[in-house]
């Protein structure tokens, strides 16, 4: 028995390491691609984090960046940046992305008790492209993400408290994941009980409780040093967040003529009041599909489809969809993939489309941003095509899901 | 007597020395294409401009913005500095017209050279700011002011027809120094920059075409949640 799990470590070691080289490779290639491409590699982001760290070493606030609107967590976490290397945020993001294959290998090994597909689970993620092209970029999702598989660990373990914690401490790095409460909320049960329904009370308090009071504790104590800059910037930029210039995102054109149809037009297109049916029409779609999703999927052995359903909708809903946000499914797709049965022509032709439909609306969104031609309205088209592929994969998985396959969690 | 000669004598010779050499020549060329843009200015000057702090004063229009972090990031050779904050992701009718001082050779004083000839090419990053939509789409059109070249020295300068005016001592304190205008001439002026917008003739087509998407993803999602 000391073998095989010396074996297994030593394996998913092996591939972590190969994992964390390819990444390190990529940022050091980073610094050569950005001095001599009309692209950057880097995302823009990656500057305001360092920008945000410079202004932490120097006893300011991070909130000074305009543009920072994460926690300072963050910043504090890019200081090495401006300190040593400006590489080393990356590097930083780098290995918390390959902590969470590792953590996706611990979930998969707990969920199937398989061996094998715990690593090719965690294989999916260290050895794929995307992930690595977006940690390497400087994107810091994958730090929220290592703390979600964390909080799904400790829930499906049964340990609330711990779920409660690390679920808080995610939505306090990343808003998002507040998205989870209801699905965490909705599973906390015990598998065997005899008083189900007393155990499934204390249960869903204890974790409400944790997730509340670290919540409040981490937003009250970053409010006493930054204020009201750090509730602007980190939770209400993004609760009414609107961004017009181009992106992924179904919604995207339509906000931007939006901002500047006059009133007159929009009076004549809706009956209530316009900038309330505007937000509502936008709203009730993700709204619905999340406690649909939640209400379908409502045991404790579903939860890892749950997220990963719930993220997705909540990712192609979004008003504002960036590649960076794919990281939000993305990282909970391994954990519950055993349990999906497909065939290797089916899984070509989604992940063929799915690349095909970004490829096409890239090579729109490069002709308008860096060429100035006018193509508005086929990026529209593009969003449009991509939002019908992305509804086509979710009902293939939604299709072919059983859970069967997961075992029953010790 | 010999010294005191000196100290009386030569800054009016300095100063008649440079008002008979001045001759500088600016010129600006906006690179790349769409929203980010590179805009180049190279600068030659035949002037005794020894220990001369030099600066240029640009005038952008609210259709662009820089980003002073990244310029200081990028560049070597200046430092930068805007008359008021700016916000990078307002749109251009949210915005306003703003000055950048950008200190040339980093704010170090002029260097002596023997010809008093000294050149300066720096490149700015700007991007454009997304515009209004406008019936018909297309594009929208906008121009680039012309810079101003200022210089402070330790002794005075007497140039015609400049003037001197006070603008920041350098590109982090607040304190005012007073510049005097170097007169320049310029090869080439920039052309009109055009930016493409978005077509409000579109808006109803993309309204139905995006709202009856959405509802109908969400109709299939469901059917395929509840139908197994």
């Amino acid at each position: 028995m000391a073998t095989r799990v010396n074996f297994e470590l030593s394996d998913i070691a092996y591939h972590s390491s190969i994992g964390l080289l390819v990444r390190i490779l990529l940022c050091v290639y980073s610094v050569i691609h950005d001095k001599y491409f009309k692209v950057a590699y880097t995302d823009i982001d990656y500057k305001v984090f360092t920008y945000a760290a410079r202004d932490v070493i120097a006893q300011r606030s991070p909130y000074d960046q305009q543009a920072y609107r994460y926690s300072p967590i963050i910043a504090y976490l890019f200081t090495p940046n401006v300190l040593l290397h400006p590489i080393l945020g990356k590097i930083i993001a780098s290995i918390f992305d390959v902590y969470l294959a590792y953590r996706i290998h611990r979930l998969v090994l707990l969920t199937f008790k398989n061996q094998k597909k715990a690593l090719q689970c965690a294989q999916l993620w260290l050895y794929n492209p995307l992930p690595i092209i977006i940690c390497t970029r400087g994107n810091v999702d994958s730090i929220s993400s290592v703390f979600i598989l964390l909080a799904l660990l400790y829930h499906l373990k049964q340990q609330y408290v711990w779920s409660g914690v690390l679920l808080a401490v995610s939505v306090h790095l990343r808003l998002y994941p507040i998205i989870f409460l209801l699905p965490f909320l909705v599973t906390c049960e015990q598998y065997s009980s005899a008083d189900r329904l007393k155990y499934t009370y204390k249960s869903k308090l204890k974790f409400l409780g944790s997730f509340v009071v670290t919540l409040a504790a981490l937003t009250g104590a970053f409010y006493y040093i930054y204020g009201y800059k750090f509730i602007n910037a980190s939770i209400l930029f993004h609760i009414s967040r609107q961004d017009i210039k181009h992106n992924f995102s179904l919604y995207s054109y339509l906000q931007y003529l939006d901002a500047y149809v006059p009133e007159t037009v929009s009076k004549n297109l809706v009956v209530l009041d316009p900038k309330l049916t505007k937000n509502l029409l936008i709203i009730v779609p993700s709204i619905v599909l999340q406690l649909a999703i939640t209400v379908k999927y409502n045991t404790l052995k579903h939860l890892p489809f749950s997220l990963f359903c719930s993220a997705f909708v909540f990712v192609i809903l979004n008003k504002v969809l960036t590649s960076q946000y794919f990281i939000w499914f993305f990282s909970l797709l391994p954990v519950f993939l055993p349990s999906i049965v497909l065939s290797t022509k089916k899984v070509a032709a989604i992940i063929g489309t799915w690349i095909g439909v970004q490829a096409l609306w890239l090579f729109a969104a490069y002709l308008l941003e860096f060429e100035g031609y006018n193509t508005f309205i086929f990026i529209h088209a593009c969003s449009l095509l991509f939002y019908f592929v992305n509804v086509w994969i979710l009902v293939t998985f939604i299709n072919t899901y059983n859970a069967q396959y997961v075992k029953k969690i010790d | 007597m010999k010294h005191l000669w000196n100290y009386i004598a030569l800054p009016y010779l300095f100063v008649q020395y440079t008002y008979a050499l001045v001759d500088i020549t600016v010129n600006q060329a906006l690179l790349n294409s769409g929203f980010h843009r590179s805009l180049t200015t190279n600068i030659t000057l035949y002037a005794n401009l020894t220990w001369c702090h030099l600066l240029v004063e640009d005038k952008f229009p609210r259709n662009v913005f820089i980003n002073v972090n990244e310029v200081e990031d990028s560049a070597d050779d200046i430092h930068v500095r805007t008359d008021q904050n700016l916000d990078l992701e307002a749109t251009a009718s949210a915005s306003n017209s703003f000055s950048a001082y950008i200190y040339l050779n980093r704010n170090e004083p002029v260097q002596t050279s023997t010809e008093f000839s000294s050149k300066y090419i720096y490149t700015l990053p700007v991007h454009v700011r997304y515009h209004d939509p406008k019936t018909g789409g297309g594009y929208r059109e906008f121009k680039k002011h012309q810079p101003t070249l200022f210089a402070r020295c330790p002794t005075e300068l007497s140039l015609p027809s400049s003037v001197i005016v006070s603008l920041p001592c350098d590109h982090s304190s607040a304190k005012v120094c007073k510049w005097t205008s170097l007169p320049f001439t310029q090869k080439s002026v920039l052309p009109p920059i055009l930016v493409p917008v978005g077509d409000l003739d579109h808006h109803l087509p993309v309204y139905v075409s995006t709202h009856l998407a959405a509802y109908t993803g969400v109709v299939i999602v469901i059917y395929s949640l509840f139908s197994i």
